[in-house]
């Protein structure tokens, strides 16, 4: 499966959700997309299941729009945060229905993911927790097999433990059915070893978009006194710096420091972390990743 | 496009069963109690059912109602909005059918019990023998017409407020209103309702055709667009 959006605009309103956005998601894989609150990730997942049109621009899934062809949305399972589903539905209803939505449903994986979250067929939805309800969107999200299978905040309320079995499961179902999943959350580091890319929204444009791996590698952290770090790190792209007590830090992506320089440090960051200095609102308007 | 249709009608299914079963529960058991008091006090209350009113309505709210709680959902499952809305159309059929049935077959049991007992002090009538002595017509394709045509109204009510909001969608829905202020709006607004009053002269079952097809066109019309985030309650 090939998503490909060009010069993509949301405009709800006088509200821009997502502002000339260009991004390519392509073949099997679990991709981090990431981003503030308010970054346009839940928008873009949005138009990638056909909830709506883009205001302008492209978007195309194997080269067709979404919006109204079912051929496309037929095979895209978008789990969001909340109003999945119906709630005077039971949960018994819920599996029922998906059965005959979802081309590639797994009745009898539904039912062990039912089994394993402890729920009850029989309970309304509306009579469910927070976390009851997550694991709902969980089990249909994971049953559904969906080419392009999309979870957004899919686990408000589930607890860690939970929450680590959904990334076990994330993982198993992957390797047993190898497809695109998308995963957007705001707990980075308790899913960053999934993803094999991690792309990163910002008001509504793309500020990165990288293999989780080369992101982990192509980074490098400088601290030590200010006036080496000044040095060290001057006509680079600096992702961030800050500086405490004569100590500065610097963060740089995709670029080597030149030269010998004794009394630096060198480390990595996690992605968590690359991702708030990305995003920080200083780093955008003033450094623009320089 | 036929797979679409099939799983929507569905989903329609699983949303509608248990709210046709609560009404007709609620309803015949309310009958059965008027008519068990009936009976027991012997002739001292006297009890006039009506079977069409209450289906009328029924079909009325449960089609504002239904649009809202269905539309976000079938499409989030892959629905588009063109087989939706045939699925829609054919839903509405359907479901006036079964409702138009069940109530001619509660009023013809109801009718064949007081006969069996002789009960006269419960009387329970339908638009069959309230109109039937009047007009050559069939009063229950007219009971039928007028359940489908004002279920499809009422769907589209729901479609103009969820697409456009409450402000702008009132604003819509009140033209037709407020036009009738002006005579010769209102003269010819009458001369129409007169093709579709089964006492008139003029009436004709075929007439139920234009706002039946008038309606389902203007529904797919808004609906063919619609985003799945309601204006109203901005859930989706």
């Amino acid at each position: 499966m090939k998503i490909s959006a060009t010069d993509l605009n949301k405009i709800y309103k006088k509200e821009q959700a997502l502002n000339h956005l260009s991004l390519t998601l392509e073949g099997n894989k679990i991709i981090g997309l990431l981003g503030k609150n308010g970054a346009g990730k839940t928008t873009l997942m949005r138009l990638i299941a056909g909830h709506f049109q883009p205001t302008s621009g492209q978007l195309e899934i194997n080269g067709q729009s979404p919006f109204n062809h079912y051929s496309i949305t037929r095979d895209v399972c978008l789990i969001q945060e909340n109003y999945n589903f119906y709630e005077k539905f039971t949960i018994d209803d819920i599996l029922k229905i998906s059965a005959v939505f979802y081309p590639n449903w797994n009745a009898s994986e539904a039912e062990e993911l039912v089994t394993l979250f402890k729920l009850k067929r029989k309970r309304k939805i509306s009579a469910l927790s927070k976390g009851m309800l997550s694991a709902v969107g969980i089990i249909v999200g994971l049953a559904s097999h969906s080419p392009i299978t999309i979870f957004d905040e899919p686990y408000i309320g589930l607890d860690a433990s939970y929450r680590s079995t959904f990334y076990d499961l994330l993982l198993q179902s992957y390797q047993e059915d190898p497809r695109l999943i998308i995963l957007s959350t705001h707990l980075i580091d308790e899913v960053s070893k999934l993803f094999e890319e991690v792309a990163i929204l910002h008001d509504g444009k793309l500020l990165l978009h990288e293999k989780a791996e080369d992101l982990a590698e192509n980074h490098c952290i400088v601290s030590g006194p200010v006036k080496e770090v000044d040095k060290a790190i001057e006509g680079k792209q600096v992702l961030h710096q800050s500086t405490l007590l004569g100590q500065k830090t610097a963060i740089l992506y995709d670029q080597e420091i030149d030269g010998n320089y004794d009394s630096l440090t060198f480390s990595k960051a996690s992605i968590q972390e690359l991702f708030v200095y990305l995003t920080k609102e200083e780093v955008v308007k003033h450094g623009d990743r320089n | 496009m036929v797979t679409e249709i099939k799983n929507s009608l569905y989903y329609f299914s699983r949303y509608t069963v248990k709210t046709v079963l609560t009404f007709w529960g609620i309803y015949i058991g309310f009958i059965t109690l008027f008519f068990v008091l009936s009976v027991t006090t012997d002739g001292t209350i006297e009890f006039t059912g009506v079977n069409t009113l209450p289906v009328t309505i029924f079909m009325v709210i449960f089609g504002i109602m239904f649009f809202k709680d269905v539309f976000p959902y079938n499409i989030k499952l892959g629905i588009s909005r063109t087989p939706f809305s045939i699925a829609v159309l054919i839903f509405s059929v359907i479901l006036t059918t079964v409702m138009t049935g069940i109530a001619q077959l509660f009023l013809v049991f109801v009718n064949w019990i007081t006969e069996k007992f002789n009960i006269d002090n419960f009387a329970f009538v339908g638009l069959n023998t309230q109109f039937a002595n009047f007009t050559d017509h069939n009063t229950l394709i007219y009971e039928y017409l007028v359940n489908l045509t004002l279920f499809l109204l009422a769907l589209l009510i729901a479609v103009i407020l969820f697409r456009l909001g409450f402000k702008y969608g009132m604003i819509v829905l009140i033209i037709l209103p407020l036009s009738l202020f002006i005579r010769s709006v209102a003269s010819t607004f009458v001369d129409w309702l007169s093709y579709l009053a089964i006492l008139h002269n003029n009436y004709h079952p075929g007439f139920f055709l234009i706002p039946i097809i008038g309606t389902s066109l203007l529904f797919w019309f808004v609906v063919r667009n619609a985003s799945i985030v309601d204006q109203i309650s901005h859930k989706g």
